[in-house]
């Protein structure tokens, strides 16, 4: 082990740290009377939207509502109801992807956010295409991110994320851009 | 109720008729009010320029002059807030310390606090914009912070502005944004505090404000200095000047 | 040059310090109203201030754990007591990779230490992908500001950078076909990049994970494309658990820009199949910071710049002002610990207004360890001669009652009698921008022994 790293450590060990204790009241996380409602109203903020649906057989029907969509050239998705028209061998590949269509495993309300872990190929066609659309079970919706992580277990896979809206930026003189690097939409699709 | 008159240094010598008007205010309420003469400044302004030794010494004459009384009362936000909330980075805790520290108030809060509103009617013609002295805020917790999320504060000020008949409280855009005199800040950085302070001027003045009043005596004196120099029509009432003029018996 | 120097130049061109000023008080606006969404903000806040507090109290253990978890991973772990140190780790990595195209997220740990002059120094070529900070290494100057890094810059400004160097139709100054031009060219660079540089916003103990928050995405196309990962955390990053990022996640955000959370929330276990993670853990003067009681919660921080956007004074003096890798009423705190001399001034830019304090989502005390860093510097000797004698003169006037009256009525009276030529003269800087109160010939004391006198 490094020389540093002993140091560092050495260091802190050696430091007494005066212990803070913040005379905190009693709180308890927000919920919704309408967590859907809450979400919906997130994601629009944040520039995305959302659209609901009885059934996965509906999911195609429901994206083909869309002009992104229905504009797009170069789909891929690894859901079983979605028709992918490209595939991509490495990372890099997915750089023309008009639309991906992932699945998400849980959604937020008080941030507008869905958690969706991908796999190492889904993973780039998630940050590359020009649109992306999320799919998640309308029962796997919490209130807040308390709860979220009471139910998620992020160390499972080496990657996953929390998305709330489309790619932005407002570093210009704070005007707020769609589409600064990833994505320039996002569709969360609630089925069930 | 015996109460001491603690009079901030500055105050004494800049601004007297604020001391006349806060000792004519609480004897007006019925207070027995005495002056320690032998005060002179609580140390605020060594202790927030790095000085701790120098207001260490102050502040153990404070408590030396001031033991004796039942309570304490001073037209100052900053100096009471030395007094109470950072003494104690000076002093070892002490019985006499935190007697101290129990006993002083700023005035609006001891007023609104001491005595029956119905003794402090009164009447104002005019708009009244509030200065909060941000120590006043933030280190006393009078008044509402807009960086908090608390329900109901503590804002003598502005009750007791509300009880004068004809006084309209007219609030600028920037609620409680500082005035940029921080003490020696205001002659260390001119261009900043300069600025600063004009910005209040313009929001009070939009807000349509014909006085504005404040729980400290700096505040206003920097704000006066900038609105004459720029020839502002604002006039600055330190909040004892006002309330001892509006509740004046008129015969 | 100290701070009032360069605040000066800055706020004297009105005009831009109050757009500026706008600008910024813009976000504190937004953030206003998503802390009044969440009725439990204040509590959420005391939890956050503990969770740290209690991390920082034994972060050697929890620095321990979180390494064993991380290798457990899959990720490789690498310390660094300073800058140098870190440089070189990093540098070493992309070497014996024969790596020249790095792209790299936002991390102010990496421009506290000059990564970027010394990889390119060394032949790797370093693109900083996030808009503001690619905006400002166009121009090759530092950030102005945590968050925004290209805050202090018109659009027109912009514009003449994006036509010098991307080739964009002069004159063009708007925002969205600047920030596309801006996205055409960042793409071929994340194509090409052999490896991708991020920080950490937060680390986790228990599973030896990061997260990185972004919203561009910048930092996921700049780890999923190449095949290596290095991420770059200072050793104040961790937390214990993964429920504790529900707290933080909920304060950084919102306290940031306004938002409920950013765009992007990405966690990390380990590398990608075939790729590297690599986590390089860096001290670099915190461990002094920590060891010192008075500052030791500054290392709570987690960087979301509200207590900037706050300051009345940073809002006009801008960020460049401080001349620090972070600015504002944190950097003021930390950047001293790390040289007291250079940046003796900042602890003075401040008027102790509080507000920084009470908008911090980890509530640090900021504008109480500011005045603590005054005393400290006084102590030291690193404040003007003059001021010391100043502050122990009057002290010793005030210790005596006579001779403060004494010197009131000599200061009054010449402030009444004296021509205005002399009173405000240089040595009166109260006067450069405002009138000297009226003086009045009886104070406060003298009025009252007159009176009381003829009464009695
Ligand atoms: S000190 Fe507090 S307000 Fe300032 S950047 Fe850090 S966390 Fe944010």
């Amino acid at each position: 082990m490094s020389a540093s790293r002993e140091s560092i450590l050495r260091r802190l060990r050696e430091t007494r740290v005066p212990r803070h204790h913040p005379a905190a009241a009693a709180w308890s996380p927000l919920r919704y009377a309408d967590p859907l409602g809450e979400f919906e109203q997130r994601l629009e903020v944040a520039g995305g939207s959302c659209v609901e649906i009885a059934g996965r057989d509906e999911l195609a029907a429901a994206l083909g509502a869309l002009a992104p969509f229905r504009d797009a050239e170069k789909i891929a998705s690894p859901l079983p109801e979605i028709l992918s028209t490209w595939d991509a061998a490495d990372p890099r590949g997915w750089a023309e992807l008009d639309f991906a269509v992932l699945e998400g495993q849980l959604a937020v309300a008080e941030s507008g956010a869905v958690w969706v872990a991908p796999s190492d190929s889904e993973r780039s066609a998630c940050f590359l295409a020009e649109h992306l659309a999320l799919v998640v079970r309308r029962d796997s919706l919490v209130h807040n991110l308390h709860e979220a992580y009471a139910v998620l277990d992020p160390s499972r896979s080496a990657f996953g994320c929390f998305i709330a809206g489309p790619s932005k930026t407002a570093d210009i003189e704070q005007a707020l851009v769609i589409g600064a690097h990833g994505p320039r939409s996002l569709v969360v699709v609630f089925w069930g | 109720m015996r109460v001491a008159l603690f009079v901030p240094c500055y105050v004494d010598q800049l601004r007297p008729s604020v001391a006349h008007a806060t000792l004519a205010l609480l004897e007006r309420c019925g207070f027995d009010v005495d002056f320690p003469e032998a005060q002179t400044c609580c140390g605020q302004a060594h202790l927030n320029s790095g000085g701790a030794r120098d207001a260490r010494v102050l502040a153990t004459r404070f408590l030396e002059i001031f033991a004796p009384y039942e309570k304490i009362v001073c037209p100052s936000a900053s100096c009471v807030a030395t007094v109470t909330q950072h003494y104690g980075d000076l002093l070892p805790v002490s019985p006499e310390l935190l007697a101290i520290r129990a006993k002083t108030r700023e005035l609006s809060a001891f007023l609104a606090t001491e005595v029956p509103s119905t003794a402090l009617r009164g009447r104002w013609q005019g708009k009244i914009g509030i200065q909060p002295s941000c120590h006043g805020l933030r280190e006393l917790r009078q008044g509402r912070s807009t960086e908090r999320r608390d329900g109901h504060p503590f804002d003598p000020l502005r009750n007791l502005l509300e009880n004068l008949e004809g006084a309209e409280i007219v609030d600028p855009v920037r609620t409680d944004e500082c005035c940029g005199f921080g003490g020696a800040f205001c002659v260390e950085e001119p261009g900043v505090s300069r600025l600063m302070g004009l910005d209040r001027l313009r929001d009070h003045e939009r807000a349509g404000a014909s006085v504005v009043t404040s729980s400290d005596v700096s505040c206003l004196l920097h704000l006066e200095g900038l609105a004459r120099r720029e020839r502002v029509p604002l006039e600055f009432r330190h909040v004892a000047e006002l309330l001892e003029c509006a509740t004046r018996d008129p015969s | 040059m100290t701070h009032p120097e360069r605040a000066n130049a800055f706020a004297n061109n009105e005009d831009r310090a109050r757009w500026h000023d706008q600008a910024l008080w813009f976000v504190r606006d937004r953030r206003d109203r998503a802390m009044q969404g969440l009725p439990e903000w204040e509590g959420l806040r005391a939890e956050a201030a503990r969770i740290k507090g209690e991390t920082l109290s034994r972060l050697a253990d929890q620095l321990e754990s979180f390494e064993d978890n991380a290798i457990a991973s899959g990720a490789k772990v690498h310390w660094a007591g300073d800058a140098r140190e870190f440089n070189d780790i990093v540098l070493d990595l992309l070497r014996t990779r024969r790596v020249t195209r790095v792209v790299k997220s936002k991390s102010m740990l990496t421009e506290e230490c000059q990564l970027n002059p010394w990889l390119e120094a060394h032949g790797v070529e370093v693109v900083d992908t996030d808009l503001g900070e690619r905006i400002v290494q166009l121009r090759r100057e530092p950030p102005s500001h945590i968050v925004f890094p290209a805050i202090h810059l018109r659009k027109e400004e912009i514009g003449e950078t994006f036509h010098a160097h991307l080739g964009s139709p002069k004159g063009l100054a708007d925002p969205t076909r600047l920030t596309e031009i801006a996205r055409g060219d960042l793409r071929s660079k994340f194509l090409g990049a052999q490896a991708g540089i991020t920080g950490v916003n937060f680390a986790i103990a228990e599973t030896g994970g990061i997260v990185v928050c972004t919203n561009e995405g910048n930092a996921d196309l700049g780890t999923a494309l190449p095949p290596i990962h290095i991420a770059c955390m200072g050793i104040e990053k961790l937390v214990p658990k993964t429920a504790d990022l529900a707290v933080f996640l909920r304060l950084l955000a919102r306290s940031a820009t306004g938002q409920a959370i950013t765009a992007y929330t990405s966690h990390f276990h380990g590398p990608r199949e075939g790729g590297e993670l690599h986590i390089v853990i860096v001290d670099n003067g915190r461990s002094e910071t920590l060891a010192n009681p008075s500052f030791a919660r500054a290392l709570s921080c987690i960087r979301c710049g509200a207590c900037m956007n706050t300051c009345p004074v940073f809002r006009r003096s801008g960020g460049h002002s401080y001349e620090a890798t972070i600015p504002g009423p944190i950097g003021s705190i930390l950047e001293p610990v790390r040289d007291a001399a250079r940046h003796a001034s900042l602890p003075f830019a401040c008027t102790l207004c509080g507000s920084c304090t009470d908008v911090c989502p980890v509530a640090i005390p900021l504008h109480h360890q500011l005045k603590a860093w005054r005393g400290e510097l006084t102590e030291r000797a690193l404040t003007g001669k003059w001021k010391r004698f100043c502050l122990a003169l009057s002290r010793a006037i005030f210790e005596r009652p006579g001779l403060y009256s004494a010197a009131g009525r000599l200061v009054r009276w010449l402030g009444r009698r004296l021509p205005r030529r002399w009173l405000y003269g240089k040595a009166n800087t109260w006067g450069i921008a405002r009138e000297l109160p009226e003086f009045p010939s009886e104070s406060f004391r003298e009025r009252y022994r007159r009176e009381r006198a003829r009464e009695r």
